[in-house]
């Protein structure tokens, strides 16, 4: 049978295009086109192509999807990277900020020694709020942080082992569309 | 000109003295009185005529209440007393009790035996036409389990069994299509095509620019397509083009809101049929998806298989009766069939199809037969996994026997109430001994089922739809090297499977599970 191309079209941000490339060098698809999205300056557009006749294209296109899966984890990942120090970070700062302002209304409006007490109590609490949520929050992000460098090489691993036996399944040249 | 002084006593006399302000007077010789009586009148007619209809709708609706409370009784037994499987009827029942003010509506509305009648006399009318190209039976050299397995296709559907018939299996859509387009080449004589979904894209604009090429070399092209399975696929601008490059193009059973009722049943069939000497069936329709050039729910996996041969006239002869029964047009099949060579092969092949043209569930019947029948393994491939208990119970059955069960079923799905429920009851079945599998990032298309006789390829799913409700089409063959194919292809689709035990079964969200519950009551509709 007559050999021909099969073309695929993908849009990627910018910051993950590189990765993308490679991913997809490895099931043996070229760049026919690179462009910028019109609207939006992040995003970059791509159409590959790759000879219809390649060997095991079934097992190619199961492992490219499987590559496809771990390549869109990774964004994942990244949008839930501070998923719980930042809702308890503000939680806390808007509570301690709540309670700084509490104090300085106390201060304010009641004038007798009970409403001098109540407030600076108030404030104190705040500033202890602001602390709590600067050091958990910290100490949150860090573990994050590191939650998320392990799962990010994870998900590199593993794109990496799918791209490996991907190329391993179509080595030589014969399948290769001689250009005339 | 009038006398000022005259006119202002006039005026005077008429209005008095305030004759400055102008009176328009309306009212002349006591009419007032009468238009509020008639007025009055009609308000009270109005309330009388409210106050009896308030009266009679309390009773008219006590009397409907009473009549259908009787006629939903009467449907009880009736649908009792139908030949429909055992879960359906006990839905049925309980939308017949639980609604009686409308269920005998649904139900009359949904049975065929009330608005499939006159289709089903037309089927039968070139069933009787065309039965003298069904040829007598022979018994197959093959095991017994084959040979009844044949004799109960002949017996039910008048399905030859073929030898003399080459047999290919395709582990892909993709693979499936190249050859049909590789073998579309050398077509020379008619091309027929029947599809549920044919839809617009890379593989339609190959597939039809291969057939308008054959239209002008002088190939007859006739293509049957599902209207329902095709709506939203294949555009007014496609199919135009079709019918003007001269391609023969009918719907199935189309959708006419009001005047066609008999909606739920589809022609579900995947049939290609080339010169009358290669045939193709399987799982896959002509759309992208199927052969992996779009990505709808992660990688496709699908299945089909070749026929070239004797046996390619069993799917000539059911596509020739399906396209009398839409046109109406009677014609000799003979010119389309016995065009085929002879192979060298002592296997069996049997072409078969269902539908409600035939009085039994042919599909559901070769199953069971081949569970029934598998001594060591018994491997089934499907989307969808909704079984009526007869099913349910042999493959229980034979795993707590020691027979090797095994189902995949799709890890990402594309109907999630189907595959709720799919789940559910193939988890169910975990406990007796049968091993469920899920293949990682894929939608499973396939339709495959074998064992160590036999192995059934094409378009019927393990769901009551299919064994109920749809004209299905497929293979039953005991071909050594297509058996090998499909062993290797089941091997390798393991490797790629999770296997689903009891513990990550429980582990399924509680919503999911109570879900499940409430869909199983709708599953046999579904």
């Amino acid at each position: 049978m007559e050999n021909y191309y099969d073309y695929l079209k993908v849009s990627v941000k910018r910051k993950r295009a590189e990765e993308l490339e490679k991913m997809y060098s490895a099931f043996r698809w070229e760049i026919e086109e690179k462009a910028e999205h019109k609207r939006y300056a992040d995003i970059i557009n791509y159409t590959f192509r790759r000879p219809h006749n390649i060997p095991n294209r079934d097992e190619l296109q199961y492992l490219q999807v499987s590559a496809e899966m771990q390549f869109n984890e990774m964004d994942k990942i990244e949008r839930m990277k501070h998923a719980r120090s930042t809702p308890l970070g503000l939680t806390l700062g808007l509570a301690g900020l709540g309670s700084v302002a509490g104090g300085i209304s106390a201060l304010r409006l009641m004038k007798n020694a009970f409403g001098i007490g109540l407030g600076c109590l108030f404030i104190i609490i705040g500033f202890v709020l602001f602390a709590a949520a600067a050091l958990s929050s910290y100490n949150i992000v860090q573990r994050e942080n590191a939650e998320y460098e392990r799962r990010y090489r994870e998900i590199i691993e593993n794109i990496y082992a799918v791209c490996d036996r991907a190329v391993g399944l179509t080595e030589g040249e014969e399948w290769k569309i001689r250009e005339k | 000109m009038e006398d000022p002084r005259k006119i202002k006593a006039r005026r005077k006399a008429r209005y008095g003295d305030g004759g400055k302000a102008v009176k328009i007077r309306t009212e002349t010789n006591g009419l007032r009185p009468l238009k509020m009586t008639v007025i009055a009148l009609a308000v009270i007619l109005q309330v009388a005529l409210l106050i009896f209809l308030n009266v009679m709708a309390g009773v008219a609706i006590q009397v409907y209440m009473v009549i259908s409370f009787t006629l939903s009784f009467i449907t009880c037994i009736y649908c009792l007393s139908s030949p429909r499987n055992g879960l359906s009827k006990a839905v049925w029942v309980m939308i017949l009790t639980v609604g009686y003010s409308f269920g005998f509506i649904i139900y009359i509305l949904s049975d065929e035996r009330f608005f499939f009648r006159k289709a089903k006399k037309r089927y039968n009318a070139v069933f009787e036409r065309t039965a003298r190209y069904v040829s007598g039976y022979v018994a197959p050299k093959a095991n017994r389990t084959v040979a009844v397995d044949c004799k109960y296709l002949y017996s039910a559907g008048g399905f030859k069994a073929y030898t003399g018939t080459r047999v290919k299996y395709f582990p892909s859509g993709a693979q499936l299509f190249d050859d049909v387009l590789e073998r579309l080449e050398s077509a020379k004589n008619f091309v027929f095509m029947e599809f549920f979904i044919i839809s617009d894209g890379v593989l339609l604009d190959r597939i039809a620019e291969m057939l308008a090429r054959k239209v002008k070399e002088g190939v007859t092209v006739r293509i049957i397509y599902d209207d329902m399975g095709c709506k939203k696929t294949l555009s007014h601008k496609m199919k135009s083009k079709l019918l003007k490059a001269g391609v023969n193009l009918t719907a199935y059973n189309r959708i006419v809101p009001l005047f066609n009722v008999a909606l739920n049943y589809r022609d579900h069939r995947k049939i290609i049929v080339i010169d009358g000497k290669t045939a193709y069936t399987g799982g896959s329709n002509l759309a992208d998806e199927y052969v992996n050039e779009k990505r709808m729910y992660g990688y496709w996996k699908d299945t089909g298989i070749r026929l070239d041969g004797e046996g390619v006239d069993g799917f000539t002869l059911a596509f020739l009766r399906q396209w009398e029964y839409i046109k109406g047009s009677e014609e000799p099949y003979s010119q389309y069939l016995n065009l085929s060579d002879r192979y060298e092969n002592e296997c069996v092949a049997v072409p078969f199809t269902d539908g409600l043209d035939y009085k039994q569930n042919i599909g559901k019947s070769v199953y069971e037969n081949i569970i029934s029948g598998a001594k060591d393994k018994l491997w089934i491939m499907t989307p969808y996994f909704i079984p009526d208990e007869i099913i349910a119970g042999l493959l229980k059955n034979k795993a707590e026997a020691g027979v090797d069960v095994r189902i995949i079923l799709p890890a990402i799905p594309d109907k999630v109430y189907a595959y709720i429920v799919s789940r559910n009851n193939a988890e169910k079945l975990i406990s007796s001994g049968v091993k469920v599998y899920c293949m990682e990032h894929s939608f499973v298309h396939s339709k495959l089922c074998i064992s160590e006789n036999c192995a059934v390829v094409g378009s019927i799913n393990f769901d009551l739809r299919s064994f109920y409700q749809q004209f299905e089409s497929a293979v039953y063959t005991n071909d050594v090297k297509a058996i090998e194919e499909i062993n290797a292809d089941f091997e390798n689709t393991f490797g790629k499977c999770t296997l689903i035990d009891e513990k990550n079964g429980k582990r399924a969200k509680i919503y999911n599970r109570i879900l499940a519950g409430v869909l199983q009551i709708v599953a046999p509709l579904m």
